[in-house]
């Protein structure tokens, strides 16, 4: 019952579905951002995905939340085409290296059973 | 007491609690006997006090006694979550097939499936009380399909164990329904037959060691409607019939999973602080602590609105998470103006329509 995205489909445009209301619409993956903090910087271990439809927001923990496997594919995809605010990865780097501080981060906020991407 | 009947070879015993001599026997089935010579005797009766069922042999010595021997209505260790479908966080439903409908209930579709599900207030199953049931409308396709708790990923305990798994189950659809256990291989038990009446179904299976967990489902193999209720998963070979928790400790484990603030009046979530005129953060504590890190859900911004000095209230242009555990989490919202940072800000909906939610999936 979150508002995630149900299909990635070529990377220029993502499905959004916020199951509870029943809504489906198309985003564009640069509306998917990491929340800002007080101080200005971006919190790397969250993304924000708003339903097209009614403006209600999800917050994901890069672990999962609701939708592991969903959240899990947004963020390697969202680290690979942005890099991450941490600093850690770039844009230009190779997108294992992506993948791997993702896995990084699920393994330090669920544990390390919760991976779900092969 | 008098007239003891020495012939049965009764042992002598006092009864303190209603100071009356009494007599205890292990002769098989002399138990009700007794009883009955004494409520006849005596005109006072003991309601069963003192009877068990027919013991056939000696006594039962103490340990005995094992999980095998058990009777499905003896109560043990429920490890199900909203066993009873008693609560339906997400709301009444209709809910599609792959959508989480009673908390932590949901389903899978095979090759071609789909279904319905929904709360039902009707056709409940009265041998066991409660309000609700799960109505489960199913087209089949060309795969089997369930309807299951996805317990898989959290019973990492369940290895090396054997467990059963009892539910009631109610369809006029011959072999389309039965229970199953999964732990990486499926065992199942017997098909309901299909006569419209409230039947228990029940399945046992020896989890594997190298099994990373287990899952109770409803397999599902033709098209049918079916009223699901009162589920019950115990370790043993013996299946339990359900028995209800209390309702605190029924929602609290639902809670590990989903928690959601909605209301038609207000919701005061106080404890927040502006850092600027335009900004603010609030900190909501989870409890019980979710199973994992969740997801939070906050309805569209406008739904909410944060309190200025003057206690008047400002509607909120944005709010969303900004940190999150399992343990508590903080929301981030921002105001046009009206905010001096420092202050103490108290965040409230606007209306019925605003909600959020702690969604937490293992």
């Amino acid at each position: 019952m979150s508002v995630y995205i149900s299909d990635f489909g070529d990377g220029t445009t993502w499905t959004v579905t916020h199951d509870e209301a029943g809504h489906v619409g198309s985003i564009s993956p640069s509306t998917v951002v990491h929340p800002v903090m007080p101080d200005g910087t971006e919190n790397h271990t969250i993304l924000l995905v708003t339903c097209p439809v009614c403006g209600t927001v999800s917050g994901h923990p890069a672990g999962g939340g609701a939708q592991p496997q969903s959240v899990q594919q947004m963020f390697v995809t969202h680290v690979d085409t942005n890099g991450c605010p941490c600093g850690q990865v770039a844009t230009s780097d190779p997108a294992a290296l992506g993948e791997s501080h993702i896995r990084l981060l699920v393994n330090r906020m669920d544990g390390p059973g919760r991976w779900q991407l092969g | 007491m008098p007239n003891i009947t020495p012939e049965l070879g009764l042992a002598l015993a006092v009864d303190s609690d209603d100071t009356a001599t009494y007599l205890e026997t292990n002769l098989g089935g002399s138990l009700t006997t007794v009883d009955s010579l004494f409520n006849n005797t005596s005109g006072h009766t003991h309601s069963g006090a003192h009877q068990g069922g027919p013991i056939t042999s000696a006594g039962v010595a103490d340990g005995s006694l094992t999980n095998a021997k058990l009777g499905p209505d003896v109560e043990r260790n429920q490890l199900l979550t909203n066993g009873g479908f008693e609560i339906w966080q997400r709301g009444n439903g209709p809910f599609a097939a792959n959508q989480l409908t009673a908390d932590r209930w949901t389903s899978g579709m095979g090759a071609g499936g789909t279904a319905s599900i929904s709360r039902d207030a009707t056709n409940i199953d009265t041998s066991g009380g409660g309000l609700y049931a799960a109505a489960v409308t199913y087209t089949h396709g060309t795969g089997e399909s369930y309807f299951y708790q996805p317990t898989y990923n959290e019973t990492p305990h369940l290895k090396g164990r054997t467990i059963s798994f009892s539910i009631r189950v109610r369809t006029s659809t011959a072999n389309a329904v039965r229970p199953c256990i999964y732990d990486g291989a499926f065992t199942y038990g017997a098909y309901h037959s299909g006569d419209g009446t409230w039947q228990t179904l029940t399945v046992t299976r020896a989890v594997g060691t190298g099994a990373t967990g287990a899952d109770v489902r409803l397999a599902l193999n033709a098209s049918c409607t079916a009223y699901v209720d009162n589920a019950c998963l115990v370790v043993g070979s013996q299946p339990a019939n359900y028995v209800p928790l209390h309702p605190a400790d029924d929602l609290a484990r639902c809670q590990r999973y989903y928690k959601r603030y909605a209301a038609t009046s207000t919701i005061p979530i106080p404890g927040g602080q502006a850092y600027s005129a335009g900004g603010f953060v609030t900190t909501l504590l989870m409890a019980p602590q979710l199973a994992v890190v969740p997801t939070l859900t906050v309805s569209a911004a406008g739904d909410w609105e944060t309190s200025a000095a003057n206690l008047a209230y400002i509607q909120c242009s944005s709010l969303a998470a900004n940190v999150l555990h399992a343990q508590s989490c903080q929301l981030i919202g921002g105001v046009a103006s009206g905010l001096v940072a420092g202050n103490a800000t108290n965040l409230q909906n606007v209306s019925g329509n605003s909600w959020l939610a702690f969604e937490a999936n293992p």
